[in-house]
């Protein structure tokens, strides 16, 4: 032990370790703060970090490796009493060490900030903790062949450039993920083989020569190759992030005149959606609201086969909402529109034809859609930016201004006006 | 002088009578850099234009960040990472002629490296975005000398990559726009990042031109402090 801390002392990049540790937490902190009190969040914002920790980290655990080679002393190395190997193995420590360690005090402390609450979840954030330390375990390997491989003056600039490449090249493997929507989890088993498989290129650069090696020494790199391979397969052939399995009767559920099911992991969302559902219940009763809405996953995805193509099957599902980074808007909008839908009979092809409608008509379906949103969501402005066309925003801009009105009677009677001079034009009326 | 030849003939075997500049080239990595900036080049000219979704501070769904803009990075460090020298030491003594040697070698790899890596862009990348790289590529040089300044020519990559990290991450305002000062990605007519491109290229090269002995010739035209009262330098060497 002492003699690890010994070479932790003395890292040649033991001053990036309060730089890194800097970085870290600041990624963490200075973002949006709605991961605070839901684990899989948690865990994924503070992974977040490991991608930016890792172009730096690379380049340092390069430089680190070049070391010996940079003082001149690799023969005295070799000469040594001890095993090169375990000399090796030391120094890949202490650098694992000074980059690792600035990531799980950003873990860390996003653990402390959640575990005030302490949701349901936990084994959610363990996933994501696994997710970054592959990304730092990854660039400290790359970091460390470009070290040994290749001379002192470019190995570190390769290795930061490489892994930035890297992350070009593997970013469709869910290299690193942005957000831990309760949906979709880290699944352990193609996890724990990343894991393993850069843990084992790890300590095969234990007997890495040097780049001032001799020639016939220099053929061990080969055996970097057949692991980095594998684990370029084992990324690209299996997924790290999967669909959850629903969790039945664990969903938590609101009761009112609609149902309303989330995650339990979104236990911190009930207080807004309680009163997203008790403003529901006052609409009036023109507005037909669908018997059950949930959060998205909670239903297991059907698929039905047509001409041997898989597809998914919404049909007999139940209309669903996300939350997107903890915003209101975006699972008001969701819901809002479940109920407008639902109201107009968009769905209703026997009874309504919406293919007919005309452009002042499409106006005011827009208009009151938003009304529907703003009135949800309890007034205020969204927090969304739009590329919507000029037209669409000044229906939008008429339907918020309704719902800015005081006068919650008013609101009501402008919107049931619309829904059933609307209704008439384009439906059959409901008997 | 007499330092470079001695250790140069003896590791290159270079003929006794051969000129300084050839002496002054045979120990520093010149080509392989020349080698890498074309290789650069070909590769931000066949893959520049894909894009990868990183992380930033605000979107929920990922940014998308071109590769032109990371390849850029790394252009700009190579011509300051050509300084290196393996008689550094040696050269730290080192008169008048190796400093203008010096100062002429960076420069001209510098342009040299620049033209062949924005030639070889220009053949495939739009003018406009060949412009970006332009200017990222001036504020990328200049931060490279600044860190290579300070903490010695073969760690001029860390504060651009630490950099760079900072701008990717914070430097997305969301819906297509950036930040003024995320100079990697404006459009090619932004004159705010234009001035810090040139201003971070000036800082390099104030920072280049700081040789301990023109420190001291700047601090001397400084009002000299004061003598310290004899007591403190009593107390230092009693403790």
């Amino acid at each position: 032990m002492s003699g690890l801390w010994l070479h932790i002392r003395n890292s040649p990049i033991r001053w990036a370790f309060p730089v890194l540790v800097v970085l870290d937490v600041a990624v963490l902190f200075l973002r949006n703060r709605y991961w605070i009190g839901d684990w899989p969040e948690t865990g994924a914002a503070a992974q977040v970090p490991a991608y930016l920790l890792g172009t730096v980290g690379a380049g340092a655990a390069a430089w680190a490796a070049s070391a010996s080679t940079r003082q001149g002393v690799e023969e005295q190395l070799r000469a040594a009493r001890v095993h090169p190997a375990r000399v090796e193995a030391y120094r890949i420590a202490a650098t694992l060490f000074v980059l690792l360690v600035p990531y799980l005090i950003g873990q860390a402390v996003a653990f402390a900030v959640t575990a005030r609450t302490f949701p349901p979840g936990l084994h959610l954030w363990l996933g994501y903790v696994a997710l970054g330390l592959f990304a730092i375990l990854l660039a400290v390997a790359l970091g460390w062949a470009c070290g040994r491989l290749l001379g002192p003056v470019f190995s570190a600039f390769t290795a930061a450039l490489g892994f930035l490449f890297l992350t070009v090249g593997l970013g469709r493997f869910e290299f690193i993920v942005v957000s831990g929507r309760p949906e979709v989890a880290v699944d352990p088993m193609p996890m724990a083989l990343r894991l393993g498989l850069v843990v084992a290129l790890l300590l095969i650069m234990l007997w890495l020569p040097g780049s001032g090696a001799p020639r016939q020494r220099r053929r061990s790199v080969a055996a970097l190759l057949p692991v980095a391979l594998s684990l370029l397969l084992v990324m690209g052939a299996t997924a790290a992030v999967a669909d959850r399995e629903p969790p039945g009767d664990d969903a938590i559920c609101l009761d009112g005149s609609m149902r309303l099911c989330i995650w339990p992991e979104h236990e911190k969302y009930l207080p807004q959606l309680r009163e997203i559902n008790a403003r529901i219940d006052e609409l009036p009763d023109s507005f037909i609201r669908p018997p059950l809405i949930i959060e998205a996953g909670l239903h297991k995805k059907q698929f039905i086969v047509i001409n041997g193509k898989e597809y998914l099957n919404y049909a007999d599902d139940p209309p669903f909402f996300y939350v997107l980074e903890g915003s209101p808007w975006s699972y008001a909008g969701d819901i809002g529109s479940a109920i407008t839908s639902k109201t107009f009979g968009f769905q209703d092809l026997r009874a309504c034809d919406w293919m007919k409608i005309i452009e002042p008509d499409q106006a005011r379906l827009a208009a009151i859609s938003k009304w529907m949103e703003t009135y949800l969501v309890g007034g205020g402005r969204p927090d969304y930016h739009t590329s919507a066309s000029q037209e669409s925003q000044q229906a939008w801009a008429k339907g918020r201004a309704v719902a800015a009105d005081p006068s919650r009677a008013n609101q009501f009677r402008w919107a049931e006006g619309e829904v059933s001079d609307l209704r008439g034009r384009y439906c059959q009326p409901r008997n | 002088m007499i330092s470079v030849d001695v250790t140069a003939s003896r590791e290159t075997d270079l003929p006794a009578a051969t000129s300084p500049l050839r002496l002054f080239l045979a120990v520093r990595p010149a080509r392989a850099v020349l080698a890498i900036t074309v290789l650069l080049g070909a590769l931000a000219a066949w893959f520049g234009l894909i894009q990868t979704p990183i992380p930033t501070s605000i979107e929920d769904g990922k940014a998308i960040i071109p590769l032109w803009r990371m390849i850029a990075m790394g252009a700009g460090i190579l011509p300051v990472l050509a300084l290196t020298s393996p008689l550094a030491d040696l050269e730290l003594v080192a008169t008048q002629r190796l400093r203008s040697m010096q100062r002429r070698y960076l420069a001209g790899l510098s342009i040299g490296c620049a033209a062949i890596y924005l030639a070889i862009c220009g053949t495939v990348l739009h003018p406009a975005v060949v412009a970006i790289i332009a200017r990222a590529w001036i504020a990328w040089f200049g931060l490279a000398l600044l860190a290579g300044a300070i903490l010695g020519w073969r760690l001029a990559w860390t504060l651009p990559a630490a950099t760079a990290a900072v701008l990717w991450y914070w430097g997305y305002s969301g819906s297509q726009h950036y930040y003024w000062w995320e100079f990697s990605a404006r459009p090619h007519n932004d004159l705010p990042s234009l001035f810090l491109s040139a201003a971070l290229l000036a800082a390099g090269l104030v920072a280049y031109a700081a040789t301990p002995w023109r420190r001291r010739r700047w601090t001397w035209r400084l009002p000299r402090p004061k003598p310290s009262p004899p007591t403190s330098t009593s107390t230092s060497t009693s403790t």
